[in-house]
């Protein structure tokens, strides 16, 4: 029998639908007003899920791959590096560390240099060793699998082979013109046009390319590029919008999904569980 | 309508709050600043009515007297934040040798946890106490001048985060501190709670009487990418090793769970072997509940049983995406099994993943980053097909990975998740069809709602700017 098979007790989930109710209730309370329930419902809401997590952790990460084998092999350090067994050693000291650090931040500052202090300092250590790794992964990770791919799909369809969307020319004109256009947009902004002639508009840039023009002077193509950075930008700004409209309605799609599922967990499922049948036939009971 | 400002961010609240609508930071006990020696209550109350008939920018006065008591009380920028410059700035002008951090002592350390509690705020809490670091000379030190503009610059931040304006292109933050925020008046946000009032009876109504209503039309549209993920999982073999990204818990569940749950049932339908971890504290529970339900609906008579070969649950694997790596070298270690089941990881030789790799990798997310970590920094390691369910506002996000060829297939919203259940080769019973019924009913009256209002809305705001 598998874990997704196992399940509660019938009463003990009927408990549990009883309990999401009020906890439910007291934090949609704060649609009415913000009040002492509501924050409290937040605060048992935080707790469990922090308690949760810890024992989670425990039970999945701490205890079998780090404890267990450590309590498993009694060894002496000069052993550990011979026994692979620094694969626990270090992390636990730097655990330990991470540990401590937090803990002396919970104190007041030490009022002066000492162990204290030199604790903070080592505390540093494995802290910034996670985030080196955190920075370094994420960095490789979105050289490798998001930029070059995506640089690669971008030339397969420039190219005309398969397998890159099945975009046709309009579509891979389309593309070109909204990525510039959002590209100028968000590098000059609504004065694209008007920047490198030091105007203000792109109407006064106009105008003092048609003046110069009348002075004999070649500047009509500054305003033809002017122009045309100016109809460019707009078509990014307004596509910018667009796509923001589209996750918009996503948005709101996603959030709708979570409220009728809430609504049908009022309506539907706590009224349909043994345990609020019971204390409804009670109620009832003591009523007539 | 009178407001008063929040000591830690600076929002202005209705004065009877009794929490900062922005941070969270509790009000009670703190209304309105106390007026001076010279002011009766009379002009307290005369001054909050102008502030609400016209709410503006505090006044030289009021300036004043906060100059006047945050340079007494050092400590009052551990209790305002928002105002440590201005406050550090009068007592340094004022001669008076205030740390700015000596009375108010750290602040809880567990703070910024879904955006339900305060936000961390560690730099602050360093400098809390840093007064101490010697108490006979009572002068700023040089680390205490570096977090002072620190405090000066995240002060800055603040105040423009709590007006939430919109800042254009080049413009000077300054600009933003001249507008008054619309929400003040109380006319926006009493038309908002209206507005909510009325989205949760009409979905309510329709979850209600919807299912009652006889089926028809052409149920929910069938995004790109959706027929690919059907045809990938159709195609699985018997007993093929498919690993399972669980990337959401309970908080998403109400919308994930549909997206989820056909997928599931699919890959059951075809006898793969899942192999089913989670990121998320909340994942493995999720997971149970949502296989327990597909499992319930492939309606066998020993169901369990199958599940029990069919499924196997990896377990929880902590630190984001730099533990993702391993995972893509060698996924018989990195996954983090459950040591109560060690029996199951023997008989289902999750070690097959490291020879050959998964068949097929599902991830059901309901964040783009979660997708996007995998195909980052899974994918081009072990180069499987990935397949991709997630929530309907993630779908446009990951859209570019379909078309580059990463992604395989995508399922995306409870629309995505229906219309691949339609596809499934099973009957659906009576029950099952009238709660699809209300989700249908409840989500069209819910953005027919939310469409009348925007429309409303604008024409309401137009109507406002012709008046003079």
């Amino acid at each position: 029998m598998s874990p997704f098979s196992s399940g509660l007790p019938g009463i003990m989930e009927d408990a549990g639908l009883i309990l999401g109710l009020v906890i439910s209730l007291m934090i949609g309370s704060y649609i009415v007003r913000d009040s002492f329930l509501a924050r409290l419902g937040q605060y048992v809401l935080v707790g469990a899920g922090l308690g949760y997590t810890a024992v989670l952790v425990w039970r999945n990460v701490l205890w079998p791959r780090l404890f267990a084998p450590l309590m498993a092999e009694p060894i002496s350090w000069q052993a550990a590096a011979e026994m692979g067994l620094l694969n626990f050693w270090a992390p636990l000291v730097l655990g330990v560390l991470m540990w401590a650090g937090g803990l002396e931040l919970l104190r007041r500052p030490p009022e002066r240099l000492g162990g204290r202090s030199l604790l903070r300092l080592l505390a540093a250590v494995p802290a910034a060793i996670l985030g080196g790794v955190v920075l370094g992964v994420a960095v490789s990770g979105a050289v490798q699998g998001t930029l070059l791919p995506q640089l690669g799909a971008a030339v397969a369809v420039s190219e005309g082979q398969a397998g890159a969307g099945q975009a046709t020319r309009l579509v891979r004109f389309l593309t070109l013109l909204i990525t510039g256009g959002v590209l100028i947009h968000l590098q000059l902004g609504p004065n694209a046009g008007a920047m490198e002639n030091g105007g203000t508009s792109p109407e006064s840039a106009l105008s003092e390319g048609a003046e110069a023009e009348d002075e004999g002077r070649p500047r009509l193509y500054r305003v033809l590029l002017l122009t045309l950075l100016r109809v460019w930008e707009g078509i990014g700004r307004r596509a910018l919008w667009l796509a923001a409209g589209i996750v918009f309605a996503r948005l709101v799609a996603a959030r709708f999904s979570l409220v009728l599922s809430r609504l049908e967990y009022f309506l539907y499922e706590v009224p349909g569980s043994d345990l609020w049948q019971l204390l409804w036939a009670s109620l009832r009971g003591a009523g007539s | 309508m009178a407001t008063s400002e929040c000591p830690h961010c600076g929002y202005g609240n209705p004065v009877e709050s009794q929490f900062c609508v922005h941070c969270g930071t509790v009000l009670a006990g703190q209304k309105a600043p106390p007026a001076s020696d010279g002011e009766s209550a009379e002009e307290a109350e005369e001054q909050s009515g102008d502030e609400e008939a016209a709410p503006s920018e505090p006044s030289e006065e009021e300036e004043e007297q906060e100059d006047a008591t945050g340079s007494s009380g050092a400590g009052v920028s551990g209790t305002r934040p928002h105002l440590a410059g201005e406050e550090e700035e009068a007592g340094e002008e004022a001669g008076v040798g205030g740390s700015g951090s000596g009375a108010g002592g750290p602040g809880p350390l567990l703070r910024g946890l879904g955006g339900l509690l305060e936000p961390a705020d560690p730099l602050s809490y360093i400098s809390s106490g840093s007064g101490g670091l010697d108490p006979t000379v009572d002068r700023p030190t040089a680390l205490m001048v570096e977090l002072r503009a620190d405090e000066e610059e995240r002060g800055h931040l603040r105040r423009l985060y709590a007006e939430n304006l919109p800042t254009a292109v080049g413009a000077s933050p300054d600009a933003a501190a001249n507008f008054v925020e619309p929400s003040r008046s109380g006319n926006g946000l009493q038309r908002r709670v209206w507005l909510e009032l009325i989205l949760l009876l009409g979905m309510a109504g329709a979850l209600l009487w919807g299912g009652q209503s006889s089926p028809g039309g052409a149920g929910p549209h069938a995004l790109p990418g959706l027929e690919e993920a059907h045809w990938q999982i159709d195609g699985l073999q018997p007993n093929s090793l498919v690993l399972v990204n669980w990337a959401y818990d309970p908080a998403t569940a109400g919308e994930m769970d549909l997206v989820a749950q056909p997928l599931i049932e699919h890959l059951l339908q075809k006898q793969a072997k899942l192999i089913v971890f989670s990121q998320l504290p909340g994942g493995p529970a999720s997971a149970r509940r949502v296989i327990a339900r597909a499992e319930e609906s492939l309606q066998r008579p020993s169901r369990s049983q199958i599940t029990a070969n069919l499924v196997i649950e990896g377990g929880y694997l902590p630190g984001g995406g730099a533990s993702l790596p391993l995972l893509g070298v060698a996924p018989a270690r990195a996954l983090p099994v459950d040591p109560s089941w060690v029996d199951l990881r023997e008989r289902f030789s999750i070690a097959g993943l490291g020879d050959a790799g998964p068949a097929l990798t599902l991830v059901i997310a309901a964040h783009a980053e979660d997708v996007r970590r995998w195909l980052e920094q899974v994918q081009p390691l072990n180069g499987g097909t990935v397949i991709a369910a997630t929530s309907a506002v993630v779908g446009p996000s990951v859209r570019p990975y379909l078309h580059s060829g990463q992604l395989a297939g995508l399922v995306s919203g409870w629309d995505g998740g229906s219309a691949y259940g339609r596809r499934l080769d099973r009957a659906r019973g009576a029950v099952e069809q009238a709660r699809s019924l209300r989700r249908v009913s409840g989500l069209n009256w819910g953005v027919g709602i939310l469409i009348v209002s925007v429309l409303l809305g604008n024409a309401a705001g137009l109507t406002e700017r012709r008046r003079p």
